[in-house]
């Protein structure tokens, strides 16, 4: 192992990821490419298309400065949060915010909407797979989820 | 003083009057204060029936690129997400339909009105794709002219995924989008019900209902198909799915309900639910795993 370390240094380790990435984005193309429409494919709603935004207006390019005029105490608050290693210290950092700061900081550190390189990009909507315990519950509903 | 651990429940109302409770295994109570006066803050902010709130000053800007605070970037995001999970089935964007079809006031103050009556018939079209009318940067954020959103279930959802996680072993049920982190008081995970009386424990993850049922006024009900721009004829009343967060499980169920119980199941099994019932006005379904 320790050969192999020293004979591939980090810029080969570059190079090689950058070409497996390659790979398995031409292979997953590939694949998307002859999969049949599966019988059951997603909807295709009809949509209104009169109402698209006029993108003629410029966006701002990515190279520019971020837009985002995120409040200097939350900055700080966000750095403390992140490297807090326990509830207890998170819970302290939050306890000298306003419920309103505390939601923003929250909307912040749930990462797509930090300021920085690659916070415009779309994330995935979080998993659909719950941590569903085996078995029948062993205990009565604590609460109920109902229509409202 | 070392107090031992307990099982505390809050219970309150937010969100036009929906029923919320927080429940929490050794968690200090002024943590979940603080979590019901964030509820608060969060309906205030977002609230579409306040002209003053930052919703309804986006909406209102429509056309323009304006500021928008992390919070509301965060949830137009996390409704751009649903909308590509649901393949365009839970659109923010039907808020105009959803004021056209008589949705234009408070749920309290509207089931004060006698005799509304639906408006939309007349003239209904589809709302646009999402997409295509909605934009969000780094802290700005446009809807196309024209156009509106209303957060809805989704953000409540969001809303009880965050506080959930905050507070580390707990569920937070926020107007039936339920929200669980952590082992629950005998370890066994939090048990949350179904909208047809099961239950399933969960150790991370989300549970959310929505139908017909609620919400509604003489001659229409929430839950507008974005196909037609009119309230859905579904023959679904309720539907419960669970998922990994509160947000999905609320995208997933409004889209289940949209497409009726025919082809639900299918398309549910399809995205790897595999935790839901479905109620109709003559029989209930339910995966085979609940």
């Amino acid at each position: 192992m320790s050969r192999v370390a020293r004979r591939l240094g980090p810029s080969h380790m570059r190079v090689a990821g950058a070409v497996g990435g390659v790979v398995a984005c031409v292979g997953a193309g590939v694949a998307v490419a002859s999969s049949p429409k599966p019988a059951g494919a997603p909807l295709n709603p009809p949509v209104d298309t009169s109402l698209a935004v006029d993108r003629s207006t410029p966006s701002p390019s990515p190279t520019a400065a971020p837009a985002c005029a995120v409040d200097p105490k939350l900055q700080a608050a966000l750095l403390q949060l992140r490297a807090a290693m326990t509830r207890a210290e998170r819970q302290a950092i939050l306890r000298g915010l306003t419920a309103d700061q505390r939601q923003q900081l929250t909307a912040l550190a749930s990462g797509a909407n930090s300021c920085g390189p690659g916070s415009g990009a779309a994330e995935p909507m979080p998993t659909i797979e719950p941590s569903v315990v085996d078995g029948a519950p062993t205990a009565p509903p604590i609460t109920t989820s109902y229509v409202s | 003083m070392i107090t031992a651990p307990r099982l505390d429940s809050r219970s309150f109302t937010a969100f036009g009057g929906a029923r919320c409770s927080i429940h929490t295994w050794d968690v200090a109570l002024d943590d979940v204060s603080a979590c019901v006066a964030e509820v608060y803050a969060f309906e205030s902010r977002l609230t579409r029936f306040r002209p003053d709130s930052e919703l309804s000053r986006f909406n209102a800007a429509a056309g323009e690129r304006v500021p928008v605070s992390p919070l509301l970037a965060e949830l137009l995001r996390t409704t751009l997400h649903a909308n590509a999970l649901s393949d365009g089935l839970v659109n923010a964007a039907v808020l105009p339909s959803l004021v056209a079809a008589g949705y234009d006031r408070s749920i309290e103050k509207l089931r004060r009105v006698a005799g509304t009556e639906q408006r939309a018939a007349v003239g209904a079209r589809p709302a646009p794709a999402l997409p295509e009318v909605l934009e969000v940067g780094d802290g700005w954020a446009r809807l196309a002219p024209g156009c509106a959103v209303d957060l809805g279930g989704v953000g409540k959802g969001w809303l009880a995924d965050r506080l959930a996680e905050r507070l580390d072993n707990a569920a937070v049920n926020l107007g039936g989008d339920v929200a669980v982190c952590g082992d629950g008081p005998d370890g066994g995970g939090w048990t949350v019900g179904l909208c047809d009386r099961w239950a399933v424990a969960l150790r991370r993850g989300g549970v959310a209902t929505s139908g017909t049922t609620a919400r509604r006024w003489s001659g229409g009900h929430h839950l507008i198909d974005p196909r037609t721009g009119l309230p859905s004829d579904t023959d679904v009343s309720e539907a419960s799915v669970v998922a990994g967060s509160a947000a999905t499980a609320e995208a997933l169920t409004k889209a289940a309900i949209l497409l009726g119980s025919s082809r639900a199941p299918r398309w549910l099994a399809e995205r790897g639910a595999a935790h839901w019932s479905l109620k109709t006005a003559d029989r209930e379904l339910r995966s085979a795993t609940a």
